[in-house]
């Protein structure tokens, strides 16, 4: 049960989860080539573990909290917050238990789902819980980022599949086709062991799963029957399939080349599944998650399109740089996204509080 | 008597919303009365399932009645003052649409009396729930 502290604390730890995204993408401009000021106590290599631990998995293991309502459920979160503050305030030491007990106890509480509902989709959200702990312990080990950085994108990866397949029974695909999307998930998270042996040979491997979950998607997600729908619906619907399209394009890409340890192409392929597929997963359902997190609801507007087209376009600007050998596009593509994330979240925020303020005063 | 989920319906509990208080008068009066009250109580339970109709799990774009989320609807009266308890499933235990779900509830219903929406996960969502009409072409 929630007591009056969970109370106080979801506040406080969705301002730490917005406030690492705010210093995530801030460290991704500075990552861009944007000149920041030289002793500002932030830099580029801190945009993976902001936008990781200090938005993502904070966010997630925040919103399981916030829907199991048990009190034990909050000290991943906090953790994973506390982590963030201690790495950001130069006490790395201090903050890798509380990155590894956050990233342990999300594990407990999704083994928990699992204990109430054992079913595929919780298995599926489990295994990116083991993700998430597998790239923080590589990450705290020293391993380099270009070796550990697909366990940290398995995270919100695999927590997006088991969502959709939970959510997709009601479109009852065949049970054939739910034992295949399980399979491919399973093989996925293989290759990624895998590549630890051989990088290139499974780097391949798993772009073709990427492919096949991203067609899987598409053919049996609800998104198909919602995009004739109305408002939020129609929107989530073209978040979904647009995301979807950005991982099968991300399997392809990756089919064409091997991943780098670093440049143009290994930051194009991370940020089509980071931005073009996590992303548009955020942005489809951001507002609906915000009034189990604030008890604030967020009206729909024609408006949250703009962010959207925004990402995507600023995405593919990316991709024809990559593609193109056109550095100057890269730059330009990488603050497009960080423009429309802020355009996403701050139409996010104007919305909740002129519905608030509406409902106060009339 | 089960409802659509083979969940037993429960019988009310004592308290401010009991029928005690009639049960002193003559064994007519207190049928009649009974009968007239279940009557009403029922018409309020048909025009509480017809709102909650229009809410729409906006995952799906099906309503929650069709998608199978209501178990129960319990109307209790006491005098003109009338209180509904909402029992709803969740597709998950840690469903992040649960409160956008609750609130769109408690809107449908706010003025035929108090609201409360109680989420609960026994017996556990399943698609055999949903509305045996609703089916996609594959």
């Amino acid at each position: 049960m929630t007591s009056r502290y969970t109370a106080y604390l979801l506040p406080l730890l969705l301002v730490a989860a917005m406030g690492s995204l705010l210093l995530g993408l801030f460290t991704g401009l500075m990552r861009a080539g944007w000149a920041a000021p030289a002793d500002l106590p932030v830099n580029g290599m801190l945009h993976g573990p902001l936008m990781i631990n200090g938005f993502l998995a904070t966010l997630i293991s925040l919103e399981r909290a916030a829907a199991l309502q048990r009190s034990w459920s909050y000290i991943a979160p906090v953790c994973l917050a506390l982590s963030t503050l201690l790495f950001l305030t130069g006490h790395p030491a201090a903050a890798g238990p509380f990155l590894l007990a956050g990233s342990l106890m999300l594990l407990v509480v999704l083994l928990y789902l699992v204990a109430l509902q054992p079913a595929a989709h919780h298995v599926i959200m489990v295994l990116g819980g083991l993700s998430l702990l597998a790239g923080n312990a590589l990450f705290l080990l020293g391993q380099p980022v270009h070796e550990l950085v697909l366990w940290w994108a398995a995270f919100p990866m695999l927590t997006i599949f088991g969502e959709r397949l939970e959510l997709n029974r009601v479109m009852r695909p065949p049970p054939a086709a739910v034992r295949f999307f399980t399979v491919l998930v399973t093989c996925w998270l293989l290759t990624m062991v895998l590549m630890h042996l051989d990088r290139e040979l499974f780097w391949y491997a798993g772009s073709l799963i990427w492919v096949l979950l991203g067609l899987w998607l598409m053919r049996y997600d609800v998104a198909r029957r919602t995009i004739r729908s109305v408002e939020w619906s129609r929107y989530m619907a073209f978040c979904l399939l647009s995301g979807y399209g950005w991982l099968i394009l991300a399997g392809l890409y990756g089919l064409a080349q091997s991943l780098p340890a670093a440049g143009p192409s290994y930051d194009v392929l991370l940020h089509m599944l980071f931005v073009g597929f996590v992303f548009s997963m955020i942005f489809a359902h951001a507002a609906l998650i915000l009034p189990l997190l604030t008890g604030l609801k967020v009206p729909y507007h024609s408006y949250f399109y703009l962010p959207l087209v925004v990402l995507h376009g600023a995405l593919l600007v990316r991709f024809a740089g990559d593609a193109l050998g056109m550095p100057v596009l890269l730059t330009v593509g990488s603050y497009g996204n960080v423009a429309a994330i802020l355009l996403f979240f701050g139409g996010i925020l104007g919305r909740a509080l002129q519905a608030g303020y509406a409902a106060r005063y009339g | 008597m089960t409802a659509h989920t083979g969940i037993p319906v429960k019988t009310r509990k004592t308290g401010p919303y009991t029928e005690q208080s009639i049960e002193n008068r003559s064994p007519a009066m207190n049928e009649q009365q009974t009968k007239r009250r279940r009557d009403e109580e029922q018409k309020l339970r048909r025009e509480a399932v017809r709102r909650l109709r229009n809410v729409v799990d906006p995952e799906t774009g099906l309503n929650i009645v069709d998608m199978g989320l209501l178990y129960q609807v319990h109307v209790f009266r006491n005098g003109e003052h009338i209180r509904l308890e909402v029992h709803m499933g969740l597709t998950t235990p840690a469903c992040p649409m649960k409160s956008h779900l609750e609130q769109q509830v408690a809107e449908a219903l706010t003025d035929l009396g108090q609201v409360n929406v109680q989420t609960v996960m026994n017996p556990p969502w399943s698609p055999e729930m949903m509305d045996t009409r609703i089916t996609f072409p594959w």
